[in-house]
This record gives C-alpha cells, structure tokens and sequence, in this order.
C-alpha cells in the first residue's frame, strides 16, 4: 500500500544504471526547455516586454474615443480609420464583437499600443504575424509595435468571445 | 555493535508523505497565485499626462 513507510533503508540503495540515465536525460530536457524560454523571448520576439497599467472599460472607452477623434482620416464599414504620428501612443479597443480603430501605420516606425477590452477576454493576432496576446478587461495592456513591412495586416480574436467570435477581425494598415 | 546512521535529510523529507503533499501545494500557490496576485496589487493607473494630452482637463 502507498501510504505505508517505505522499507527501512531505501535511501542507501544503489539505483539502477537505466532509472540513472532516464532521471538525466529527463532533467536536460527540461533545463533545455526552461532556457529556450529565454531565447524565445529574444530571438524569437516571444513573451515581448510590456507594461501594464490598470484601468477601467469606462475610462479606456473615453481615452480611446478621444485618441480616434483627434487622429481619424476616414471610416472603413462604421468602424473609425485613424492615422497616427509615429512614436506615439496608439489605443485599440478590443469589443463583443470588433477591433477598432482601424490603424494606418508607418513602416519602420514605433507605436505604443495600448490594448484593452470593454467587456470581457478577448485575445489579438495579428495575422499573419506570429503574435498572440490576452485583452482583458479592467487592464492597459501596453506593447511597443515597429512594422517591418508594408500592407494590410488583419487582427483575429483568438480568445472565444460569443456568437461573433468568428467575424471579429480588425485590420492595421502598414505604408511604406 | 551497529552504530546508528544519521538519518539523511533529504530522505526525512522524502519519507514524510504529509510534508510532500503539504510542499506540493505550497510551492506552487506562492509562486503562481500569490506572486501573480502581489503584481496585480502593484498595477498603476495609466499615466496622468497620457490622459492630460488626450482629454485633457476631464
């Protein structure tokens, strides 16, 4: 039985040469595995560096209003085109069940975005792009963007968020 | 005569299923619930001039 005390002794027992080279050979492998986290996160632009500042749907909502009054050029199917300066703070709403603004960006440029959700999870990807992020709700969630190419790039929700999950797909333009 | 052999710390650990179980636990709700919890607690509010420039004095 389990929860009987193990023989007297057990301690002192010699292991096996077999159970030796599999305990090793597991143990690399997750050493390897827990610093390849690191070299993801340098080489592979994974796990980005971010801030994160808490805030409100409310206070966001009128913060992002703002930002896309005073930059929008156009609208796109309702939804605002709003053409930022470059190195500046750029805000993105995350809503059941759409992305707005849509984003006209520079490239090579940096932005400062500023992601959050108005009503519950919701998760950006920019597609084609291998870049996944959580928008929660009650969180600025604040990244630093340079886009390397030119075109039009769309943003997937990849966090299920009701009967609309499927259609809710932003787009950020990139000029040269 | 035997002499009696020191038992090994780490075996004392090993044969306490108790303290295993209660370690098992432990560990891991301080460095992924509390720890997760103390960076929330320490999440500041969007920058003040951020909001200044974007509305100003509301």
């Amino acid at each position: 039985m389990a929860l009987l005390p193990p023989e007297e002794g057990w301690y002192f027992k010699k292991v096996a040469k077999d159970e030796k080279m599999w305990i090793t050979l597991a143990l690399v492998v997750c050493l390897i595995l827990f610093f390849w986290m690191v070299v993801w996160h340098i080489y592979g632009k994974q796990n980005p560096s971010f801030t994160t500042y808490r805030t409100t749907p409310q206070e966001f909502n009128a913060l992002a209003t703002a930002f896309m009054e005073k930059y929008k050029t156009g609208e796109m199917n309702g939804i605002p085109v709003v053409e930022p300066p470059p190195n500046s703070d750029v805000f993105l709403v995350a809503k059941m069940w759409r992305w707005e603004p849509v984003l006209v960006l520079k490239k090579g440029q940096e932005y400062r975005f500023h992601i959050s959700s108005l009503d519950l999870l919701h998760g950006f990807s920019l597609q084609p792009v291998n870049m996944n992020f959580m928008v929660y709700p009650g969180y600025d969630y604040v990244l630093t963007f340079k886009p390397t190419s030119a075109g039009e790039f769309a943003i997937v929700c990849n966090e299920f968020c009701g009967i609309g999950h499927h259609m809710m797909i932003g787009k950020i333009i990139v000029k040269e | 005569m035997e002499e009696k052999k020191k038992t090994p710390f780490l075996q004392l650990i090993l044969d306490d299923f108790m303290l295993l179980l209660f370690l098992g636990v432990t560990i891991y709700a301080v460095f992924y619930l509390i720890w997760g919890l103390i960076e929330l607690a320490w999440l500041s509010p969007i920058p003040s001039e951020l909001k200044q420039s974007l509305i100003g004095g509301k």
